[in-house]
């Protein structure tokens, strides 16, 4: 599903050069759940904007379902990122003016979905990161762990085909943290391909395999399964 | 969608009250002027609705040019004008002439009033929209001496409308009989007279001396005004090209010049051109709408500035927002609608507060004295409430369409990574630029409305060149003089009594006609009165040549005249003693003699420049009593006063005023003053309103450096100089702005005057101190607050 090679990504200020991205290349396939680890600064929330198609890279090719989508314009990622990819945040980012419900329904008002469809759908992925009685609820009256397991209603009730998750866990304590991971799981079991940046070798080991990254390279990769 | 949009819009607007009210509060202040410049508007639109033909009347123009290239272009024409037309029936229904040469001081059923009239031909009331309480219509004035007076002319004479066949008797001595009274017009019209008289009376009038000749006068321009009905399907282009035929005639005939024809749609007439001379459209001009609405246009597009700012200057909070909304599949038009929305939803409240505003202008008048700023007739319509609506959904734009295109122009990618969150903005140099904009704007207001507010006390406390204080003025109403005089004399504290035909007020409110020293032609329009010997000694106004009236002048025939300096001089006389003993003609067959020359008065509103004026006796015209009282209880003479008149005529109330209270209403423009003022206020809150937002965003997102200073040590009162330094920067630099503009305007402003009072250098720099301290507060109290709160709360949430 994913392949990239050779990717580069510098960041240019007045004084530095930032080399985030340094010739690295691997694969995601349909259905794998990857973890990627590596110290702070090292790239990983780069590439997963990368692949997330919110950015885009200075040199090198990437290949989502075969098409190369490295030179794309704005307009044509964000189509792209409509269609098939859902995101999940350390911090929740939830939209305030908006309840529970009205958040998960956003994606499929913009996609044009029907007011009928839009209602079953949101309620459906409610009931099942079990956030259903809280649905008319603002986000700031939920705990960190319900507001991030509504994100993860919100990027998933499209149904994408890819996850991007970058330190779903980080601003929550172990007990929520394992509940978002299980969900995650869950997700992955349903078919869902998805990729995780995180710092905790213990959410690491949901997933099938690490990749292990240094100063924008990747240095190691451990199959888990 | 659009259900979302709101939700989102409106739980926004909720919870940033602060912002919320900021807007609301300078948004509605300013759309309240908009709302009132659209009362203004619609009241100006709104003559000659109720006439009957409104596509096929017309009223015809004229234009002259000399031969040495003068040009007039008139709303007015001459007399035969109206015959010539009416003798070709195959385009023109009915024509009419209205000749203003009517009006006058009139006695009916034993009262004297002064009163407007015209001259118009039978076809009048077929032509214009007025009806008939009593008479009919068609054979009122077909007679000579036959009038038709309004409703309110008919009840102010005889009580009651029941009046046909009874008489009224004009001061030239020519009794009308009158064949019928309208019912109050549905609506207004430029053409509003108290009475009708048949142009059939003319011809006599004018054998008799009574009136100038010039109903055969083709060269008359300025005499009357031309109406024509067209037949149903006939063309204007035929009736332009009789004009022209009759033009040409005209041309032929004359080698000092050329004239031209042309016509004007009824419903054109009102508001009135400037370029027109002798138009005599009602209501306010075209000029002065485009001013008012150029003025209520830029305090709105101050007021959506605020807006701009503040949402450009929020856009940071809400940065987070417009990206998860992006990264949700929202397209940029998505992002851009929902903001543009939401300040249209934000306008909408505002044009609510701005209607309670409106109301409250509307139920008290501030702005309204004898000239009616705010129509009073003013009624709420479905129409203006449309209009209304769809200003405001404009200004929202106006205001919403900047901000939403900034921050629809978010990447997803900003918000993700965080950064470049302070750099959303630039260095805020663009919400700068509009503060120092609206402020120096109301610097400028504040400035000459000090210069105004100056300027008419400065009037209203200077000599008028008569004596003011201590006089109460007592309308006639039709008592006679002499009997009304005594029973007031007898008054204990009334010290004096005299009478005159006119009351001193904003505006020359006496008669004005031509008379000249030997020649006809040279022949100078005069503005006089009439009154007593009593009255010009009462008053104290000064001779500087000459003699008063000798007592009981004119109670028999009028045999002298008094002018004032000024006429003297028009009159050739510059020495005035040589003025005195000259003869003028006042018509074809009277000559009176000039008594004395009085020493220049301001006889119209202070600061006017004063124009020539004469003054002359004939008891029966006075129409005003002036009781001079002793400094004693006013409240108690004034009633004793009305208790010794009311007996003469018990049916009709007995009003007065103090001189002294009726100059000062004239002078002190407390109406212009309180509108000025409130125009000020607007404006000063717009950008206190606008420098508060700034200042509440720049300590927001301050409060991290703040809490970090306080912990280094800092003082309050270093942190509270440091947060404000720049803004007092812009207040300076708008006042540097601002302090020459508006001085200039200022000065421009009281070049209109020939009495000015005092504005220098100081009197800026006050203003200025003024909003200085008024933007120093608003810095202040907030960074003084920001300042003053503890910084751990400030460290633990970053
Ligand atoms: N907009 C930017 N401008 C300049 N440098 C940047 C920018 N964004 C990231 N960088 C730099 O690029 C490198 C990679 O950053 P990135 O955010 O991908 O790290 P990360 O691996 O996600 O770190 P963390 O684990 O702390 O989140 C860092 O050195 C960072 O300083
Ligand atoms: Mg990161």
């Amino acid at each position: 599903m994913i392949k990239i090679t050779n990717l580069e990504k510098i960041y240019r200020t007045e004084e530095v050069e930032t080399v985030a991205l340094n010739d690295l290349s691997f694969q995601v396939k349909e259905g794998e759940f990857v973890a990627v680890m590596g110290p702070s600064g090292c790239g990983k929330s780069t590439l997963l904007n990368i692949l997330g198609l919110l950015d885009d890279p200075d040199a090198g090719s990437f290949l989502f379902n075969g098409v190369e989508v490295a030179k794309f314009n704005e307009r044509k990622r964000a189509d792209m990122r409509k269609k098939n990819i859902g995101f999940v945040f350390q911090s929740f980012n939830l939209i305030d003016e908006l309840t529970v419900f009205e958040n998960v329904e956003l994606p499929l008002m913009y996609a044009g979905v029907k007011k009928s469809e839009r209602k079953a759908r949101v309620d459906e992925v409610l009931e099942k990161v079990q956030i259903m009685h809280r649905r008319n609820h603002f986000p700031q009256q939920l705990s960190g762990g319900q507001q991030q397991r509504v994100a993860v209603a919100r990027a998933v009730v499209n149904k994408p085909k890819l996850i991007l998750a970058d330190e779903p866990t980080g601003n929550l304590d172990s007990s929520n943290g394992n509940e978002v991971m299980q969900m995650l799981t869950d997700l992955n079991e349903a078919g869902t391909t998805i990729v995780m940046v995180t710092h905790s070798e213990h959410d690491a080991r949901y997933s099938h395999r690490i990749i292990r990254m240094l100063d924008g390279h990747t240095v190691t990769e451990n199959i888990l399964v | 969608m659009f259900k979302n949009y709101f939700k989102t819009a409106w739980r926004s607007l909720f919870r940033n009250k602060l912002t919320t009210f900021i807007n609301v509060f300078g948004l509605g202040l300013s759309m309240s002027v908009g709302l009132m410049v659209m009362v203004i508007v619609q009241d100006a639109l709104g003559y000659d609705r109720f006439h009957p033909h409104p596509g096929s009347t017309y009223r015809v123009l004229s234009d002259y040019t000399k031969r040495n290239g003068e040009h007039w272009a008139m709303a007015s024409t001459p007399l035969p004008l109206a015959d010539a037309l009416q003798k070709d029936s195959s385009t023109v229904a009915a024509v009419t002439t209205v000749y203003p040469a009517l009006g006058g001081v009139a006695t009916a059923n034993g009262k004297e009033l002064y009163i407007d009239g015209v001259f118009v031909h039978p076809s009048f009331f077929s032509i214009f929209g007025f009806r008939f309480n009593e008479g009919n219509p068609v054979s009122a004035l077909q007679q000579p001496n036959t009038i038709v007076m309004s409703k309110a002319t008919a009840l102010n004479f005889f009580g009651k409308t029941e009046v046909v066949g009874k008489t009224i008797k004009m001061a030239n001595g020519v009794n009308y009989t009158i064949t019928g009274v309208l019912e109050t017009p549905p609506g207004k019209s430029h053409l509003d007279y108290a009475v009708y008289g048949s142009y059939s009376t003319v011809a006599q009038m004018e054998k008799d001396g009574l009136l100038a000749e010039k109903s055969a006068a083709w060269y008359a321009f300025n005499a009357a005004y031309t109406y024509i009905l067209l037949k149903p399907g006939a063309k204007k282009a035929v009736l332009q090209s009789q004009l022209n035929a009759i033009a040409g005639v005209l041309n032929r005939g004359n080698r000092d010049g050329s004239c031209a024809l042309g016509i004007q749609s009824l419903n054109k007439i009102s508001p009135g051109q400037a370029y027109l001379g002798n138009d005599n459209a009602r209501g306010t001009s075209w000029g002065k709408l485009y001013f008012s609405m150029g003025l209520g246009l830029l305090i709105l597009l101050a007021a959506c500035f605020n807006y701009t700012n503040l949402t450009i200057a929020r856009g940071l909070t809400r940065a987070k927002e417009v990206g998860m909304r992006k990264i949700s599949g929202a397209r940029r038009y998505h992002v851009f609608l929902q903001y543009v929305w939401e300040a249209v939803l934000l306008s909408l409240l505002a044009l609510l507060f701005a209607f309670v505003i409106l109301s409250v202008i509307l139920r008290y008048q501030p702005f309204n004295d004898s000239y009616e700023m705010i129509p009073a007739s003013f009624r709420f319509s479905s129409r203006f409430f449309i209009v209304s609506l769809l200003y405001a959904i404009v200004a929202g734009t106006i205001a919403g369409i900047f901000p939403a295109w900034i921050l629809s122009s978010f990447t997803p990618l900003r918000v993700l990574k965080n950064i470049g969150t302070a750099r959303i903005l630039g260095n805020v140099s663009l919400q700068r630029a509009l503060i120092v904009f609206q402020y120096a704007l109301s610097l400028v207001f504040i400035i000459f409305l000090f210069a105004f507010y100056k300027q008419f006390s400065f009037l209203s406390k200077s000599d008028p060149g008569f004596k003011r204080e201590g006089v109460l003025i007592v309308p006639l109403n039709g008592l006679k003089e002499g009997v009304a005089s005594q029973r007031v004399a007898s008054v204990p504290g009334v010290k004096s009594v005299s009478a005159a035909s006119m009351k001193f007020s904003a505006r020359f409110g006496g008669m004005n006609d031509p008379i000249w020293l030997s020649d006809r032609d040279h022949a100078i329009n005069l503005n006089y009165y009439y009154a007593g010997d009593r009255f010009l000694k009462d008053m104290k106004l000064a001779f500087i040549a000459g003699t008063n009236f000798p007592p009981a002048a004119g109670e028999d025939q009028e045999h002298y005249i008094l002018l004032n300096r000024k006429a003297a001089v028009a009159y050739g006389f510059t020495d005035p003693g040589k003025a005195v003993g000259q003869k003028l003609w006042i018509n074809d067959t009277t000559q009176l003699e000039v008594r004395g020359v009085l020493k220049d008065f301001n006889y119209e509103n202070m600061g006017k420049p004063i124009f020539p004026l004469a003054i002359r006796s004939n008891p029966p015209a006075n129409r005003y009593l002036y009781i001079q009282t002793a400094a004693a209880d006013r409240k108690e003479i004034a009633s004793k006063v009305q208790g010794a008149l009311q007996v003469l005529d018990p049916g009709q109330p007995v009003t007065f005023s103090w001189l002294s209270e009726d100059l000062d209403a004239g002078n002190s423009q407390a109406a212009t003053i309180s509108l000025l003022g409130f125009l000020g206020f607007i404006a000063l809150s717009v950008a206190t309103l606008g420098l508060l937002g700034l200042v509440v965003y720049t300590v927001e997102i301050k409060r991290k450096e703040i809490g970090v200073r306080k912990v280094t040590g800092a003082s309050n009162a270093q942190i509270v100089h440091v947060l404000s330094k720049s803004f007092v920067k812009l207040l300076l630099v708008a006042g540097l702005i601002s302090m020459p503009v508006g001085w200039v305007l200022a000065r421009l402003f009281m070049q209109n005057f020939v009495l000015r009072g005092s504005f220098g250098i100081g009197s800026v720099l006050l203003c200025f101190l003024f909003l200085l301290a008024a933007g120093l507060f608003t810095i202040v109290s907030q960074t003084l607050k920001a300042a003053a709160a503890s910084p751990v709360k400030a460290l633990r949430s970053e």
